[in-house]
């Protein structure tokens, strides 16, 4: 009798181990479904956050750039502009800018404390790769005429980039006082298709060339 | 009893299960947590970032506004340890002049460093930014040439070329403004303005820098270049190398007391850009306007905008922002540096003390100079009252001073402020020298020529030369003629406005600003003449009030 109850306890153990993993399983998707809908908020809140750091460090890249330049004719131009008025939603810019080293060192000042232009810096859109790229040219203190400059070497400031416009202010006004950027980014679309969360970001700047 | 001891062990597995899937729930939300915490930090520190800057850049706000109250802009400074204030959820320091700020724009250039650091606390870091500026102390605003009515280029010969004083390579810096709370006039299609050897080269005569006398250069060396540019038949098309960046602007100002009127229709609150003689012309809006459309081929600026600035004189609301003819006067009565050129002249007996002079005695000074001067010289303020007579007419009427021979006043490195209270006026061909000492910030402060007037112009007036007349009320008229050329160094105001005649010449170091005292007189106007202004914005300083910001930089 014992040796039976023994014998059932194992037959009855085993069925008991696996139906108890098949509920465990069971459970554990029980709880994972009811967690999707967290991970795909977390995964975009996630995603939301950085996409809209990078489009903040883009802007932050050009920021004290663009500051410290000028909106003297010619030395700031605007290129490959949609409109419809002129120089508004632009994809490219180039300024002058007094720092050396590479437009990264210091600020060179005249013997009167005006700025001492050393360069240009290029900043625009690549369509091809979706990234925002930025080029220091120290052959020059004018921007070139008509697009494109020489654009190697660059370094990326921006990726996934959908939209950028360069637009200088007043619109129309052939006396401009600032210049507008601004970008859209894209999320990744692992983040997008179940739910419909905001898959895209953007920010509008405007920056005034103090010099 | 086994049987319930089994049923009791199966309690337990599905306690063992709940415990590890709440486990297992809890381990993933705190990892997910955490990540977005970490995103979330970085965000937070870039805007903390971001709110430091602008946290600085209102500390460097605060200490232009300090400088702008002090009594002496020039010689304000805080002190090394700078000036802590609390702002927004931050705090900033700024300094002038002192601790990090000392020396930043060049040491003994005259310059005014402003630096301002701005901090933010986030967590359990100090976010800062910190941006530096560099201006001129004492100037409210930098312009070359400013006129509080109309200023005017007339005539097909006229030339006016608006460089930097010290020039390095092209635009940096730009040449000097141009500006009015007027109207400026461009009479003539074939004037020139800054058009550096359009057809050919063309020379300017201008001081010899290493000597007396005049020399002749070419005109584009006046902003750098070295050689001549090359010029597009279109006007729209900028000369290479590209030449409008190393120019200036026309700045159409307006008055931040309320805008003054003008005859420009539709009117505009601030001053208008006009062409030709129209009664009522249309204001231009561009440099490109200007030489396309309205055809003024030959003038080159860089472009037009439009600014508040402060009225500086003949306004009760900004008292400080006036040059102070008493105070001018009481420099040169105090003035007792010229006592042995006096008796040297035969003035041993002065109607006044000092250096004070009516003008007959200072035509003694002039003829002793004429002979004399570099070897002895006038020195520091001296003022000719023209109150009980003048000498610009036959009958010695009140109100004028003229010139009539060569003089150097002070020598080619000296420091005469040249006031006169009444009409100041250049006979033709004749070369008269005021120059400064400018190897030093305080020879490039130095004033130049003020005509202040007498405080109340006499009734009547008297023909001078070219139309021109005087009454006392502040003018500077230049009669021209191809030998005359004014050499001046440091401010040129006038009270009631400058005129320069055909042919004549002016090269001048420093800047200018004229009133008016009738809204109908022009504050400026180049007739036919050769004007070279190498704008020093020290010259500037002489006004005492606010701080013109030349260069600015975000240091961190």
């Amino acid at each position: 009798m014992l040796r039976r109850l023994l014998t059932e306890q194992r037959g009855y153990s085993a069925v008991d181990a696996v139906t108890g993993l098949v509920l465990f399983a069971l459970s554990l998707v029980s709880v994972y479904q009811v967690m999707i809908p967290s991970f795909a908020m977390w995964r975009n809140s996630d995603e939301r956050i950085a996409r809209q750091q990078d489009v903040r460090l883009a802007m932050d890249r050009m920021s004290r750039d663009l500051r410290e330049s000028t909106l003297a004719l010619n030395r700031l131009r605007a290129y490959n502009c949609a409109g419809p008025s002129a120089n508004q939603n632009c994809s490219a810019i180039g300024f002058v800018t007094a720092r050396d080293s590479n437009c990264d060192g210091n600020f060179q000042l005249t013997g009167s404390a005006d700025p001492n232009w050393q360069a240009v810096i290029y900043v625009w859109f690549d369509p091809a790769s979706l990234e925002l790229r930025r080029r220091c040219d120290t052959s020059t203190t004018l921007p070139v005429t008509t697009w494109p400059p020489v654009l190697t070497p660059s370094t990326v400031i921006g990726r996934r980039i959908i939209l950028m416009a360069f637009t200088l202010l007043p619109v129309g006004n052939p006396n401009p006082t600032s210049v507008a950027i601004a970008i859209r980014e894209q999320a990744t679309t692992a983040s997008r298709p179940t739910y419909r969360y905001q898959t895209n970001f953007y920010n509008q700047t405007v920056f005034l060339p103090r010099n | 009893m086994l049987r319930r001891a089994l049923t009791r062990d199966e309690r337990g597995l599905a306690l063992i299960a709940v415990l590890v899937m709440t486990i297992l729930a809890t381990g993933i939300g705190i990892a997910m947590v955490g990540l977005m915490n970490t995103d979330l930090t970085h965000a937070g520190v870039q805007h903390a970032k971001a709110r430091s800057f602008y946290i600085a850049m209102a500390g460097l706000e605060d200490a232009k506004a300090q400088v702008f109250a002090s009594a002496n802009p020039v010689a304000y400074a805080t002190s090394p340890g700078g000036v802590t204030a609390s702002f927004g959820d931050g705090q900033y320091t700024y300094w002038v002049d002192a601790g990090p700020a000392a020396g930043g724009c060049g040491a003994g250039s005259g310059l005014k460093t402003l630096e301002s650091t701005g901090q933010v606390g986030y967590l359990a870091f100090t976010i800062s930014s910190r941006v530096r500026a560099c201006g001129v102390p004492g100037a409210p605003f930098l312009t070359a040439m400013f006129g509080v009515s109309l200023v005017e280029a007339q005539g097909s010969t006229s030339r006016t070329y608006v460089a930097p004083y010290l020039v390095g390579t092209p635009g940096t810096p730009r040449g000097g403004h141009i500006g009015s709370f007027t109207e400026i006039n461009f009479s003539d299609s074939g004037l020139r303005l800054n058009a550096l050897s359009e057809q050919g080269i063309e020379y300017v005569m201008v001081r010899d820098p290493s000597g007396s006398g005049v020399i002749s250069i070419e005109d584009y060396r006046l902003f750098g270049f070295t050689s001549r540019p090359i010029y597009e038949t279109n006007p729209s098309v900028d000369p290479l190398p590209w030449i409008l960046f190393a120019f200036g602007d026309i700045v159409k100002g307006q008055p931040n007391t309320g805008p003054l009127t003008n005859r420009c229709s539709p009117y505009t609150p601030y001053a208008c850009v006009t062409t030709g003689n129209a009664p009522s012309p249309a204001d231009i809006t561009s440099i490109y306007e200007l030489r396309y459309t309205d055809n003024m081929r030959h003038a080159y600026m860089n472009s037009m905008p439009q600014s508040v600035l402060p009225r500086l004189c003949n306004d009760p609301n900004l008292p400080n922002f006036c040059l102070d003819r008493d105070e001018y006067r009481t420099q040169a009565y105090n003035n007792t540096a010229n006592a042995p050129l006096n008796t040297a002249a035969g003035l041993a007996a002065k109607t006044y003390p000092g250096a004070i002079y009516t003008p007959a005695e200072f035509t003694q000074v002039v003829n002793y100079l004429a002979s004399n001067c570099p070897t002895q010289c006038l020195q520091g303020t001296v003022y000719i009252d023209t109150t009980l007579a003048g000498n610009c007419d036959a009958g010695n009427s009140a109100g004028c001073f003229q010139f009539n021979q060569n003089v150097n006043l002070g020598g080619n490195t000296g420091d005469v402020t040249l006031a006169v209270g009444g009409d100041l006026v250049m006979n033709g061909n004749i070369v008269v020298t005021n120059r400064h000492d400018l190897t030093t910030a305080a020879g490039r402060q130095t004033p130049g020529i003020l005509v202040f007037g007498m405080p109340a112009p006499r009734r009547g007036s008297s023909n001078v030369c070219r139309g021109e007349t005087s009454n006392g009320s502040g003018r500077l008229i230049l009669c021209g003629g191809s030998g005359q050329i004014l050499i001046a160094d440091g401010m040129l105001f006038t009270a009631d406005g400058m005129f320069i005649g055909a042919q004549g010449s002016l090269d001048l170091i420093g800047a200018m600003y004229h009133e008016h005292r009738d809204p109908s007189n022009p504050s400026y106007t180049n007739q036919n003449s050769t004007v070279v202004v190498r704008f020093d914005p020290l010259a500037l300083s002489i006004f005492q009030s606010g701080i013109a910001i030349v260069s600015w930089q975000q240091l961190r």
